[in-house]
């Protein structure tokens, strides 16, 4: 994130040599720059789709100012001056907890796009489009490769707009972004200001969703959240890192690391559709924040808990990585038993029935 | 029969123990605020077990978690206005993996935390909340009884304090018939998120939305209302001492005009001095009206820091003596910047001889 003083969103206006980036908590937010570092400079408004400065880092001063570290442009050579073309938004910092105030602004970052330093094991190469968590790969990324396959049982399509898709700055886990609390909290605000300043769609119309990859906090053992969604306001976030972390964990191949992030996107979008929204079905487990299931997957009749044959709106997404991404019927059609009459239709993926008017 | 009574006295002995286990306090014990209004409260965990024990994570803050209050009315009923919640998907724990990390907190050691009250928020403006409520903290601690995961218990502490939120009035209440006209004749196609009619404006929007433009309506005019300082109060800045004495150099650096090229430095210059004078204004405007506001630590701060910014140091230390009077964190950033100004003066009497004795 860009800093600039003051409690209002800044322009930085171009003809800049050097930057000013927020340090966030304890510095976190700017551990991963390094010198000789490429970044590209962005924001919601000049989005890293669009025409924008990407420029090398020639250096970092991270001690003399609390509240930012100030990071040199260099043109390729990283001797020469590289001078901004353009200019950005930025969200404010709250002078009492030294977060940036998505509520306010256009989001300005910076985003690592070249470094042959390793990145939480990883050297970045690769910004290209559509490489989904590839080798190098700049992204933390949702997967919708799988969609097709599970949505077409409810009869329901999703398209991923080409023209709704961009990058969007990194959060570092230090900032209270991706914790799920049991009461609402500054996870919850940060995470709905952040969604609202980059989703493309933000004059509500109905059959949008905002699908957003990103990194999560690092896995632990004692289980952690690998995706949340918030119906309320359409966006789901999926957290890739942490994904990354349990196939470590659980000592997955890459790509069934990738299974398990297709998985999860679909599990999460699910949620966009108020799927048990009566009931919390986790078979008793500490996690009890959200709207599972405990029921089999359509083909079944299974009962337990947890089932045997999981539908994908089991707490944990089901087998993450068998590729049978099926939901139940509950959640396909019938909707939540548990609901009343006049909620019960609206806590199914398809909710009309044929011929849809 | 004198057996089963024993041992019914030792259960509930045992009971009385576990109960004691832990207890938090919680400060302040009585606030009195608007609805919507931030509320930051400060909670003490202590182990009164009498014995130490191994709480699950690198740090005691993995270990113990806190979400924010939950409001309770007079008769006992708990505040709940959000609709939907978030639903997560997590991986689940491992019951028999091995813990990996585990730190000591020890017989009557304390863990200090932050946490806030954030219920009210999502309550519609049309909810009226005016009167006593008690907010109750809950912490929950993962206590590590064995070497695996299925052997972590999940222990409780729950704090409690009076909350009473006032009725606006007078400006306030100005502001918020002014926000809900506003969002009333907004129209659908331009606003960023749900109409009124969709989705009712809630207390919480009062002070952070992505649909309505808090500051500047607050600001430009309602810029002494109560909710209005709480926008101010944003202006604090903790290390008032790095800004004292400071160069024209260093000014240009806090107005972001340096590293910009030499033709756009002057028309930034001033436009970002205006901009620190408006604010100042309205600082200056709002203390007046408000002396015994809540963050009036934080106005004063703010006061400080702009009137330093823009060259009127002697006016900034008459308001850093008022504010180093006071109690907390921005009123020890006044006494540090105060300490160092009379090392300065120190420095200057040094080398006139002034000092020699």
């Amino acid at each position: 994130m860009l800093f600039e003083e003051g409690t209002a969103p800044v322009v930085i206006p171009a003809g800049r040599t050097f930057l000013r980036i927020l340090k966030g908590p304890g510095g976190a937010q700017i551990e991963n720059l390094n010198e000789g570092d490429k970044i590209a400079i962005f924001d919601a408004s000049r989005p890293y789709e669009s025409q924008h400065d990407e420029a090398y880092i020639g250096t970092i001063d991270r001690s003399t100012y609390t509240d930012y570290t100030v990071v040199t442009l260099k043109q390729s050579d990283l001797s020469t001056d590289y001078t901004t073309k353009y200019s950005y938004t930025t969200s404010p910092m709250d002078a009492a907890t030294h977060y940036p105030d998505f509520s306010q602004g256009s989001s300005a970052g910076v985003g690592v796009v070249y470094s042959t330093t390793a990145i939480e094991g990883k050297t970045v190469t690769d910004t290209s489009s559509n490489q989904i968590n590839g080798e190098g790969s700049a992204f933390y990324e949702a997967d919708m490769r799988d969609i097709e396959k599970t949505y077409n049982d409810a009869y329901v399509e999703f398209y991923g707009l080409r023209s709704g898709m961009n990058a969007v700055p990194y959060i570092d886990p230090q900032m209270p972004f991706y914790t799920v609390n049991e009461t609402p909290g500054d996870d919850e605000t940060n995470r709905l200001n952040f969604h609202q300043i980059w989703w493309k769609n933000n004059s509500y119309n109905w059959n949008y969703f905002h699908l957003v990859g990103c990194r999560g906090d690092d896995f632990v053992w004692t289980g952690s959240t690998t995706g949340i969604t918030d119906p309320s306001n359409n966006d789901s976030y999926i957290y890739r890192w942490t994904v990354e972390g349990l196939g470590e964990n659980q000592s997955y191949t890459p790509e069934q690391v990738n299974l398990a992030t297709q998985a999860l996107t679909n599990h999460e979008l699910a949620h966009q559709f108020w799927l048990n929204r009566c009931s919390n079905l986790t078979c008793g487990s500490d996690t009890n924040l959200g709207k599972h299931d405990d029921r089999p997957w359509w083909n079944f009749n299974t009962t337990g808990c947890p089932n045997d044959n999981p539908c994908l709106m089991d707490w944990k997404g089901g087998n993450l990585i068998d590729e049978f991404n099926r939901f139940c019927k509950e959640d396909l059609f019938l909707g939540d038993p548990n609901c009343g009459s006049t909620i019960k239709p609206d806590s199914a993926i398809r909710t009309i029935s044929d011929p849809i008017p | 029969m004198k057996v089963r009574m024993l041992f019914a006295f030792l259960m509930l002995w045992a009971v009385n123990i576990a109960s004691q286990e832990f207890s938090i306090d919680v400060t302040p014990k009585k606030v009195k605020v608007l609805p919507g209004a931030p509320v930051s409260l400060s909670v003490t965990l202590t182990n009164d077990s009498h014995k130490d024990l191994w709480i699950c994570g690198k740090e005691l803050k993995n270990g113990i978690r806190s979400g924010g209050a939950i409001l309770i009315d007079v008769a006992g009923q708990e505040l709940s206005c959000t609709q939907s919640g978030e639903s997560a998907s997590s991986t689940g724990a491992f019951p028999n993996a091995p813990i990996k990390d585990k730190v000591l907190f020890g017989a009557g050691e304390t863990f200090k935390m932050s946490s806030g009250i954030y219920a009210e928020k999502a309550c519609p403006l049309s909810r009226d909340l005016t009167g006593k409520w008690t907010a109750r903290v809950a912490v929950k601690i993962m206590v590590v009884e064995g070497p695996l995961v299925k052997d972590i218990r999940y222990a409780q502490a729950v704090g409690e304090i009076e909350v009473e939120f006032q009725k606006p009035e007078g400006e306030d209440l100005a502001y918020i018939n002014a926000v809900t006209d506003w969002l009333n004749k907004a129209d659908p196609k331009t606003l960023k998120g749900y109409t009124a009619q969709a989705k009712s404006l809630t207390w919480g929007e009062l002070l952070s939305s992505f649909r309505i433009p808090v500051p500047q309506m607050l600001l430009k005019n309602y810029p002494t209302s109560t909710y209005a300082g709480y926008e101010l109060a944003k202006c604090a800045k903790e290390n008032l001492h790095d800004y004292v004495n400071m160069s024209h150099e260093d000014i240009d650096e806090v107005l972001g005009v340096r590293g910009l090229i030499p033709e756009k430095q002057d028309a930034y210059r001033k436009e970002r001095k205006k901009h620190f004078q408006d604010k100042l204004n309205l600082l200056q405007a709002f203390i007046a009206v408000h002396p015994d506001f809540v963050k009036a630590d934080m106005i004063r701060s703010g006061i400080s820091f702009y009137l330093l910014i823009l060259g009127r140091q002697n006016e900034a230390m008459e308001e850093i003596k008022i504010l180093s009077k006071m109690e907390g964190r921005w009123a020890e950033g006044a006494r540090k910047a105060l300490s160092m100004t009379c090392h300065e003066d120190e420095k200057v009497k040094t080398k006139t001889g002034e000092k020699s004795k």
